[in-house]
């Protein structure tokens, strides 16, 4: 069962002048599945924070379905299992750190006998075991974002939204966040993961969508995202040989002695590629598909937007 | 139940709200300490040099119990007054998410915070009262069971601004609109509740439509002045005719926690 599971919702918020005058989201769908980091990339803007939001019971969506480990989300118990870092969160301000992760964990139905041990460990795995007798008012911005990621995790969920997570934090910070969502993934659980630093979304993601203007503009794993659509990259001594490709097979972008960058049609006409290069008596270095970053990728999808536009 | 109320009871002395009743509940203990030692110099009438209060026949009793009932009046408004950001602090812009993100239901997490404010709050007006009137009794003596009726009465007012709070500073989401906002309701009761009362002003509006229309008002209107003044004839000794503004005013109360439930579960954060 998806973890997760969006289908076609729209969310259209009022404006003074007009009621529904705002489209925060336009016919999303996409699934998250279990054990998995699924990283939600757009612009600001975009309708990420909506998205969580909704699922989450925060905001009602306006059309479509979304469901939570199989519920909707107007049902509590879709949250049993489920913990969230809130972007610009404001705690309670009048909680110690342990008197936060205690309330969060009554919110959470955590049973009594277990909130101590509890409360200690997500102190531990935040390293914030030294302040959390400490009111939140007097913690850094970093400090913050530690004790929000141990309230997201006391109820030990199968799912944990974290609405960017490193927002605030060192670089330290930001690796041990990085590690702790690496050992959640481990641990068979499921990260869905909104952050604008394209390089953290990148090395810890498996899977991604990059929303634009209310709609996925792309989703895939990152090596879709990030691989040129179909092209490759032939390392080869081609020597005075000279050949043409069919069109039913994809054009050459570049050639020189010793590379071609061939667009292909189809992924499988690399072997059409290799076979003639055979025949041809070519020598073989490479051939590698054309990888870009993921920043690349989501700056080519809100390009497309302003083309849009 | 118990993180909510221990969250209230955290918040409570984190806001240093405290010091509030306890400078209230010190000023009233001093005016009955100093009252223990009023006395009226006679000389001019031809008594002795001077007498005390209940040697005059002064009915004590009714006396400490007039005074409990002013001292739970002001500070049911100062409490009032405190308690009316509550809801607006607690769905601020980044803190709602907090609450509503968690697997419990809206209804049940406002209800079980307005128990949880209530019996904090609500325990707190009446056991300093309840202090400042066994201390009043240790001065001059006189108990009087009616204090009882006069805390359950208290509490009951308390109930009913609460709930009226609620509704306003989950709609309004600020404290100086649920503020202002129970201010319009005080006065517009008053208003009606002179009208009602009093034969002379109503005698005065002379276009039937009109005085449907108050009359209409003033039932539907949470009478929260008529309702302690119900408390008072009481504990005086008087059994008013009906208890039509205690009901009604309680409904309403109901009727407006119910409506704050229902407007919650719909809002948008």
């Amino acid at each position: 069962m998806n973890v997760i599971t969006v289908t076609d919702v729209t969310k259209l918020y009022d404006t003074r002048m007009k009621k529904g005058g705002v489209t925060a989201l336009d016919g999303v769908s996409l699934e998250v599945l279990p054990a998995e980091i699924f990283g939600l990339l757009g612009p600001n803007g975009a309708g990420k924070t909506t998205l969580f939001k909704i699922l989450l019971g925060v905001t009602e969506l306006t059309t479509g379905e979304a469901f939570l480990f199989g519920l909707p989300p107007s049902d509590p118990k879709s949250r049993l299992k489920v913990g969230y870092l809130p972007e610009n969160h404001r705690f309670p301000e009048h909680l110690t750190g342990i008197g936060l992760l205690e309330f969060a964990a009554y919110l959470s139905n955590v049973p009594k006998s277990e909130i101590d041990g509890r409360v200690d460990k997500m102190l531990e795995i935040v390293d914030m075991s030294k302040w959390g007798s400490m009111k939140i008012k007097k913690y850094s911005k970093g400090m913050l974002q530690r004790i929000g990621l141990a309230q997201a995790m006391i109820n030990d969920p199968d799912c944990i939204f974290l609405d960017e997570p490193t927002d605030g934090v060192d670089p330290v910070g930001k690796m041990e966040i990085k590690e702790v969502m690496l050992r959640i993934r481990d641990e068979g659980k499921t990260i869905f993961l909104n952050s604008h630093l394209l390089s953290e979304v990148e090395t810890v993601a498996d899977r991604v969508a990059i929303l634009r203007q209310g709609k996925v503009a792309r989703i895939g794993s990152v090596d879709e995202l990030t691989s040129k659509a179909l092209q490759y990259e032939i390392e080869a001594n081609f020597g005075e040989s000279l050949f043409d490709i069919p069109e039913n097979i994809g054009k050459i972008k570049r050639i020189s002695t010793n590379k071609l960058t061939v667009e292909l049609v189809d992924a499988k006409k690399i072997n059409w590629i290799i076979d003639m290069m055979r025949r041809k008596d070519i020598d073989i270095i490479s051939v590698k598909p054309i990888k870009i970053t993921l920043e690349q990728s989501f700056m080519e999808a809100v390009k497309e937007e302003k083309e849009w536009a | 139940m118990n993180g909510l109320l221990r969250d209230t009871i955290v918040e409570l002395f984190d806001r240093k709200v405290i010091w509030v009743y306890l400078v209230i509940t010190l000023i009233a203990l001093i005016f009955l300490v100093f009252s223990a030692n009023v006395k009226f110099n006679m000389g001019e009438i031809g008594q002795s040099d001077s007498v005390e209060l209940k040697d005059l026949g002064f009915d004590l009793a009714s006396w400490l119990l007039q005074f409990i009932s002013s001292f739970y009046f002001f500070l049911t408004f100062i409490t009032v007054l405190l308690t009316a950001g509550i809801i607006p602090n607690m769905f601020i812009k980044g803190r709602a998410d907090f609450y509503l993100s968690k697997p419990i239901s809206r209804g049940a997490l406002i209800i079980k915070k307005f128990i949880s404010v209530l019996v904090v709050y609500g325990s707190l007006i009446l056991s300093t009262g309840l202090l400042v009137y066994i201390t009043g009794i240790l001065i001059h003596g006189g108990f009087s069971t009616h204090i009882f009726t006069l805390m359950l009465f208290t509490l009951g007012s308390y109930f009913i601004w609460l709930s009226i709070s609620f509704f306003f500073g989950l709609f309004f989401g600020k404290s100086v609109g649920t503020i202002v906002s129970i201010g319009i309701v005080w006065f517009c009761q008053y208003l009606l509740s002179i009208y009602y009362t009093n034969k002379e002003i109503a005698g005065l509006i002379d276009a039937e439509i009109t005085k449907k229309i108050l009359n209409t008002l003033y039932y539907i209107f949470p009478k929260t002045g008529d309702f302690i003044d119900y408390g008072d004839a009481l504990v005086s000794g008087t059994v008013p005719d009906n208890f039509f503004v205690v009901y009604s005013t309680l409904l309403f109360a109901l009727f407006i926690l119910f409506l704050s439930v229902t407007y919650f579960k719909k809002k948008n954060y």
